[in-house]
């Protein structure tokens, strides 16, 4: 059996289950990455856009430059006189880029809604779920740009699940047999960035991951001592590492499976911790659990998978 | 006879009344002016007001505050060039024009800042190897660096004068006034987020000084963090630095710092704790007893909540909560914030700030300004904790979430470049908070604890 018959017996099967929860996945990490951009404040692409215009609406350049020349003896060169913009009119950009933040943000929202219907009337449609990808993507580039957290700088491998989900949306509903494979890579990939990276974090002693475990541990009242967090956490680096391995590697469900329940936990500590009023983090992760359940519907191999016919008995389920 | 002795004194009282109108009058309008002045002041004026980091020419003092604050500080310096000799000459009395003082310090603590290079760049289009090359080493950042003069045995409630000496090179006379032993009558500011915006943040610190100037009881200044933008960048740093310089009053009077860890103060080489001499391992947070009655306790949010830092802090809150009349906690990342989502920390140091009755709670990080009603358990409750802040000190401010419960019925919040000022007295502290003009955006009183 070729690879493009066992797709499409996987896909016969399993059709719309696959397209609903990659859907349902990608509506709700836009969902949860919507809410703060409503309501606590913007997006890492918006405050990067207000810092820059601040920035430069306070003439920092030219301030930088002219103490440069004036106390450090540097450059010697100061070609403009500062000038200050009024800050009436820098309050005035500013409310039109959280505007704009706040309009694509709702733009990217409704189309992660309304896009699963109109796909079953245009498919060709399908392609705009590319849009919440770039925005997603963008969002992850912003946010290593403004830096300010914990491996900020690896934000767009850390997210690739995130803005992974809308590129395999837009793959899957094209409906095609090279796409579907594009998909299986598209959704490993991204498994194995996300995994890898959160991994790595872990094995390097995340601070707030240490606090996801001392708060969730202090819920059921169990006095984690530092000692234990931190064992507790290399432990989950290395399994976060290896999966993300795994993933690539091999297709093999237990593993696949496994790595979405770890998924739905990791996304779960998030309000467990910090209570309902964090559970658009729950929401933004989802695709950390969706996307290797996506990977088991598709039933595809990996870089070493086993024998295509062994893979097709596993996928098939019994009938 | 009569009439006109009633006449004269008449005539001397409207003399007087007239005298004493117009002296007041001129001194609110050289107020309102010096106020006025401070928001317009242009950036030639405001760089004209720093020290030019040259040779060994001490500049980008800072006298720092992390232990207690009255019997030791912290005095440090820049210099561009190494040196090899590096003094502190300080004493109670002023070292005059011969500038002699009772006592001196060599700096226990020298070293060049770590500074990372900007990586050469390729030649542009048009552009020689040589020139090229020329370009880059036009970017490269000069060295720089640190001297720390631990002082201790210092008396108490008293002015230290100061000169500082890089080989020979001496700076004009500072003093700074250290903690009473005990009693509060005293006043702290606390400002964050200073991070971009430097024309602002120069006008911030002129206002912390002019506040010191108009309130003698200032103490300190305590930094709620995010200094700069990128904590590596030393380039920034000496900005920030020479900056830091404005918040000395005209006669010298330096406002000691004690400083917060921001989550734009990080990196790897560790510039954040080189300016303020703190150890990296032992000292991310630590406790500044201003005398014995009042505790600020400062914490770290870019570590972990739980581990060793919340074993920390519910030792320390344990020794001090019996101990001072004015327990106070400050960090930077918000646990009720006004902008953004709440700190992971929230679930690890709040239940602790509740168990130990913490007075008052300084946070930064949001760029808004906000008080939050009495909290406790995450209700409000008149016996509980009120958490102020958001940090203003140039950055741009933010639009607040009014929706939020602990900023509504009692609380406030708004968005402006301010400082918080803290008054205390024995019965109560009254929390302030000062706008660049001047003038008070909330004016709140916090009664002391039953103990
Ligand atoms: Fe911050």
């Amino acid at each position: 059996m070729t690879v493009q018959t066992r797709m499409v017996i996987s896909l016969k099967e399993h059709p719309l289950l696959l397209t609903r929860i990659a859907a349902l996945a990608g509506m709700m990490t836009v969902f949860g990455t919507v809410w703060p951009v409503l309501f606590h404040g913007g997006s890492a692409v918006g405050e990067l856009l207000v810092r820059t215009h601040e920035v430069e609406a306070a003439g920092d350049a030219d301030f930088e430059a002219m103490m440069e020349a004036d106390l450090y003896g540097e450059t010697g060169e100061v070609s403009e006189p500062v000038t200050e913009r009024d800050p009436a009119s820098i309050a005035e950009h500013v409310s039109l880029l959280r505007d704009l933040d706040r309009g694509v943000a709702i733009l990217c929202l409704l189309l992660a809604v309304g896009l699963p219907f109109l796909c079953r009337k245009w498919p060709k449609v399908a392609w705009l779920y590319l849009l919440p990808a770039v925005w997603l993507l963008m969002n992850a580039h912003a946010g290593a740009m403004n830096g300010g957290k914990a491996f900020a700088e690896l934000a767009v491998p850390a997210q690739a699940t995130r803005w992974g989900m809308f590129v395999v949306l837009a793959l899957l509903l094209s409906r095609n047999a090279q796409t579907d494979c594009i998909a299986n890579w598209v959704l490993r990939i991204a498994c194995a960035l996300t995994f890898a990276i959160h991994g790595w974090e872990a094995f390097q002693l995340s601070p707030p991951f240490q606090d996801l475990l001392y708060a969730t541990f202090g819920h059921v009242e169990i006095g984690l001592s530092e000692s234990a967090c931190h064992g507790l956490l290399r432990a989950i680096g290395m399994m976060d590492l290896l999966l993300a391995v795994g993933v690539t590697a091999i297709h093999f469900r237990p593993l696949l499976l496994w790595m979405g329940c770890w998924g739905l936990i990791t996304a779960a500590s998030r309000p467990i911790a910090m209570g309902f009023d964090a559970w658009p983090e729950f929401a933004m992760r989802l695709p950390n659990s969706a996307a290797p359940l996506l990977v088991v519907l598709l039933g595809m191999p990996a870089a070493f998978s086993l024998s295509p016919s062994k893979i097709t008995t596993q996928q098939e389920p019994a009938t | 006879m009569n009439k006109k002795s009633t006449k004269i004194p008449l005539m001397n009282t409207s003399r007087v009344g007239f005298i004493v109108t117009s002296l007041t009058f001129s001194l609110i309008a050289a107020v309102y002016a010096d106020d006025v002045a401070l928001s317009k002041l242009d950036v030639k004026t405001l760089v004209s007001k720093m020290t030019p980091l040259k040779g060994t020419t001490p500049a980008q003092w800072r006298v720092v505050w992390t232990g207690d604050a009255s019997r030791e500080a912290t005095i440090s310096w820049t210099t561009a060039e190494p040196g090899t000799k590096h003094v502190v000459h300080y004493g109670p009395e002023s070292g005059g024009n011969e500038k002699k003082f009772a006592l001196s310090q060599t700096c226990q603590s020298n070293g060049a800042y770590s500074i990372e290079q900007p990586k050469p760049q390729k030649p542009k289009e048009g552009e020689s190897a040589a020139e090229a090359a020329k370009r880059n080493s036009r970017m490269k950042i000069s060295p720089a660096y640190y001297h720390h003069a631990r002082v201790k045995n210092l008396n108490s409630d008293t002015c230290y004068y100061f000169i500082l000496e890089s080989d020979g090179e001496q700076s004009r006379e500072f003093y700074f006034r250290t903690a009473p032993a005990e009693g509060d009558d005293f006043t702290l500011i606390h400002g964050g987020d200073s991070r971009s915006g430097h024309a602002d943040r120069c006008r911030m610190n002129l206002r912390i000084a002019e506040q010191a100037i108009s309130e003698p009881k200032v103490l300190a200044f305590a930094h709620g963090g995010d200094y700069i933008v990128t904590g590596s960048k030393w380039e920034q740093w000496r900005l920030w630095l020479s900056q830091h310089e404005l918040t000395t009053l005209k006669d010298g009077r330096v406002l000691p710092i004690i400083p917060t860890k921001g989550n734009h103060d990080g990196g790897k080489n560790g510039l954040y704790f080189e300016v303020f001499d703190l150890a990296e391992k032992t000292e991310r947070w630590h406790t500044t007893m201003l005398g014995k009655d009042v505790a600020l306790v400062t914490l770290d949010t870019n570590s972990a909540a739980g581990g060793a830092q919340a074993e920390w802090l519910e030792a320390e809150m344990k020794r001090l909560r019996p101990e001072v009349r004015w327990l106070l906690v400050q960090y930077h990342r918000p646990m009720y914030p006004a902008v953004k989502g709440p700190a992971k920390h929230a679930p690890i140091f709040c239940p602790i700030f509740d168990k130990y009755n913490v007075d008052i709670a300084l946070e930064s990080d949001g760029h808004c300004m906000k008080r939050t009603v009495p909290i406790r358990d995450g209700k409000k409750d008149s016996s509980g904790i009120v958490y102020v802040g958001e940090g203003g000190l140039g950055v741009g401010q933010r639009k607040t979430s009014e929706d939020r419960w602990y900023i509504n019925d009692g609380g406030k919040a708004g968005s402006e470049h301010h400082v918080i000022q803290l008054d205390f007295t024995p019965d109560k502290m009254r929390v302030r908070f000062i706008l660049m003009d001047g003038s008070a955006w909330d004016d709140h009183t916090i009664k002391v604890r039953k103990r």
